[in-house]
């Protein structure tokens, strides 16, 4: 497992330990986080690679995510998207194998952002542009194709990242790209997501792409990572069956107060009220025995009645039942239900009011109750389907903790 | 075998303070309060109680936990005491120890005392919750408050017998104007004023589909009982009022974690009014019931009860609201004190609160809300979520 990111939750405690929890991956795995640079998502990619390619891994998840917040009026708050991609390197049933990368790394200073700092401090734009951004990502695939023998008129799609639009053009201008092999950095739509914003492209790219075509993904950030992708034909297999880029902005919901969005990432104090400000202690040794099933949302099934249960219990909670140490693990992270029913609460604390939640009854059984996310007032209903999504709890500022939990949410595509 | 406690308690003394936001008044002077009026209307003395059960449930924003409080409070003379807490049940708890206390024959006569200090928390409603849950639930429970908790039932009990929202919110309106309307003659009450199905229904949202007037109001007080045995409750009044049933029910976690539970009733409500008819010996509560006092914290809970207590129909209870049954001059008068929605919720206090207007009624002495001729009063106390609670229902009678 490895994450990459420059807005981590934690300085220490593991992305990618949280990750695999709730992945509900077994504990003989080796974690990793990659981190101080937006470059780190390729770079996490290629030590996927490299252990997957050395034998020290059979399968490596490699998951990208970042939440970078500029200040009011800048351009990173303009540019600047949340977004993250998960990207599984291994040896078998591959859909697009890595023939071949090139690095190159320099201390760039073009932003910065010191430990403590929750915004970037930047250089002048000429320079960023003309020195770094312009000039690294050609030089990172100019090396991949000559170290490749790679024409580039033979690159279905090349994906890199966008700081400035018109540049972004001009880059595959200079490396003799026809518009239509570029790839669509989704400056417009989702906006530039840091660390994720390479393996973003490459999911986008794969989601259009047939058996034999090359796609090169470079990242930009103190150098520049430029991978080369070979489609197989494998790539039908997955094709259509994976959420992906386009099925995530189909289900996208406008958020039209800017106010709400900086409240959202803690730019503007909100009145939250006492009842808001009151979060009792997390007790971590409980987090510890109830990891997953608190972070996997892992629950029991009973073994004599077939009972599926959340959380897991000692003994059987169907009434004619009532079996006692019969249980097995039942993971409800991946299943679907129906909204038994809900209620939108203005009187609990929400960062975006009514705090909504309501009873799931899970397909194949089992029932608890779950917050809810990504739904309105007007948009939820009774026996509504719903998936679950692994999501942020609540934050305890006094204590530097951040609770992570599954809600509910409308089942996408 | 075991008889249960029928006519084998009776209650020989109450109090209870005026509710409402008593901020001059701690909750050392509201216990002091509720007991002055408890004992000199038994006509006791301190020195005749043997042991005390005292109610109180959010202890770090109220008296602070152990029975101390009471004890400290009411100078008790080393007695032993006991303190209680079940959710909002609490009260009702503190008056089953007392009554089970005194029908096991280990005491003659016995102190119940609940008192809740709601208004020292800040804010509205009742106090955070998830630090009340336990370790594990804070780190899964969705951010819920009580009523959100209820207006899942609301939501629930609409879905399933196809009552639009608008119409649901009509039919629950009538059951706070009820309250109020009862409320206005109750000095003991909090909030004393009747109230307009217009003002209901543009009421803010509090967890929809409930808005303020569906749900009860915060409140501080105390409330207290002497009960002793029934065959010497006669030696301290002529009218003293017999317990005829008392009981409890908890959720077993089928509601929550099981998917039989259809979300529109409450399920301990219906198995504890059962367990209670048959100690009581009452075969058809909507003949035998003359009045009751059911856990209004919000107005679908008061819809549902009644179903739950076998009063109503499943489904029907909203047609008994249209036809005024629980008026206070219907067929079995509901909440003729005001309820919760009236006297809002302290909870230690709150069952004997409830208990309080039954004995006052079955004695004749409940003023301009004193129904005819009652023989028979309920009280049903709730505490938790409607999918994870636990009921109390009493009845008492001469």
């Amino acid at each position: 497992m490895r994450t990459a990111s420059t807005t981590s939750p934690y300085k220490e405690r593991q992305s990618a330990g949280i990750i695999a929890t709730a992945f509900d991956l077994r504990p003989d795995i080796r974690t990793a986080d990659f981190t101080d640079s937006v470059k780190t998502g390729t770079t996490a990619l290629l030590s996927a690679y490299d252990a997957v390619k050395a034998g020290s891994a059979k399968n490596v998840i490699v998951c990208a995510a970042d939440c970078r917040v500029g200040k009011a009026g800048s351009s990173q708050e303009e540019i600047f998207g949340d977004g993250a991609a998960s990207i599984m390197i291994g040896d078998s049933g591959v859909i697009a194998s890595l023939e071949g990368s090139y690095s190159v790394s320099y201390d760039f200073v073009d932003h910065w952002r010191a430990d403590g700092e929750i915004f970037d401090h930047q250089w002048e734009d000429r320079f960023i542009r003309d020195i770094g951004y312009s000039s690294f990502i050609i030089e990172a695939i100019s090396g991949l194709a000559k170290k490749c023998k790679l024409d580039v008129k033979d690159i279905a799609k090349v994906a890199y990242p966008c700081l400035y639009p018109g540049d972004h053009g001009s880059i595959g201008k200079k490396l003799g790209l026809a518009p239509a092999q570029v790839q669509d950095p989704m400056l417009n739509n989702v906006g530039y997501t840091g660390t994720s914003n390479p393996l973003m492209l490459l999911v986008g790219a794969l989601e259009d792409a047939k058996a034999g075509d090359n796609i090169v993904v470079v990242s930009f950030g103190n150098g520049s990572d430029a991978l080369l992708f070979k489609v197989t034909d494998e790539i039908e297999r997955v094709k259509g069956n994976r959420r992906g880029i386009k099925k995530h902005l189909a289900a996208k919901r406008e958020l039209t107060s800017y106010e709400k969005m900086i409240s959202f990432r803690n730019l503007i104090p909100v009145e939250k009220g006492i009842r808001g400000e009151m979060i009792p202690p997390t007790a971590l040794s409980e987090l510890w025995r109830s990891r997953r099933r608190v972070l996997g949302l892992c629950g029991s099934k009973c073994k004599v009645c077939g009972t599926p249960q959340y959380p897991v219990q000692k003994i059987c909670v169907k009434p004619d039942c009532g079996a006692i140490d019969q249980m097995e693990d039942y993971l409800f992270a991946d299943k679907r239900g129906h909204l038994f029913t809900y209620t939108g609460d203005m009187l609990a604390f929400s960062m975006n009011p009514p705090a909504i939640y309501g009873i799931v009854d899970f397909e194949g059984g089992g029932r608890y109750w779950f917050d809810m996310t990504d739904v309105d007032q007007e948009s939820v209903k009774v026996d509504m389907p719903v998936e679950m999504s692994f999501r942020k709890k609540y934050i305890d500022a006094k204590s530097g903790i951040h609770g992570y939990f599954w809600k509910a949410i409308p089942v996408i595509g | 075998m075991a008889d249960g406690i029928k006519d084998k308690v009776a209650i020989i003394g109450m109090g209870c303070t005026k509710f409402g936001e008593r901020w001059e008044m701690g909750s050392e002077d509201l216990m002091v309060e509720a007991f002055q009026e408890a004992i000199q209307d038994a006509g006791i003395e301190k020195k005749d109680i043997q042991a005390a059960w005292f109610g109180s449930c959010f202890d770090d924003v109220n008296v602070g936990k152990a029975a101390t409080p009471l004890s400290l409070a009411l100078k008790l003379p080393f007695l032993p005491v006991t303190r209680v807490e079940n959710f909002c049940a609490t009260g009702s708890e503190a008056l089953r120890g007392a009554a089970y206390a005194v029908a096991s024959g280990a005491y003659d006569i016995c102190l119940a005392l609940g008192v809740e200090k709601l208004k020292d928390t800040g804010y509205g409603g009742l106090p955070e919750m998830s630090s009340a849950m336990g370790t594990k639930n804070r780190l899964i429970f969705p951010g819920i408050t009580a009523p959100g908790g209820f207006a899942m039932m609301a939501t629930r009990y609409f879905a399933k017998y196809g009552i639009s929202p608008e119409e649901g919110k009509k039919i629950l309106a009538k059951v706070s104007i009820k309250s109020h309307k009862n409320g206005v003659k109750n000095p003991k009450a909090h909030l004393r004023r009747e109230i307009t199905e217009e003002q209901v229904l543009k009421a803010p949202m509090i967890a929809w589909p409930l808005g303020l007037f569906d749900c009860c109001g915060v409140s501080d007080g105390s409330a207290a009982a002497i009960v002793c045995r029934a065959d010497m409750a006669k030696n301290f009044r002529p009218d003293p009022i017999r317990i005829k049933a008392m009981q409890i029910a908890i959720s077993s976690g089928e509601e929550m974690m099981y998917t039989d539970w259809d979300g529109t009733y409450v399920e301990t409500a219906t198995r504890c009014a059962a367990r209670a008819y048959k100690e009581a010996g009452i075969k058809n509560p909507r003949e035998e019931i003359s009045m009751m006092e059911v856990h209004d914290c919000f107005s679908i809970t008061e819809l549902v009860t009644y179903e739950d207590l076998q009063i109503s129909p499943r489904g029907k209870a909203g047609d008994d609201v249209r036809d005024g049954f629980f008026d206070l001059d219907g067929k079995i008068p509901c909440q003729p004190d005001g309820g919760l929605k009236c006297f809002g919720h302290p909870i230690g206090a709150t069952g004997l609160r409830m208990m309080y207007e039954m004995y006052k009624q079955l004695q004749g002495k409940a003023g301009e809300r004193q129904i005819n001729d009652p023989k028979m009063g309920l009280t049903h106390n709730m505490g938790g979520f409607p999918a994870m609670n636990l009921i109390s229902v009493s009845i008492a009678g001469l």
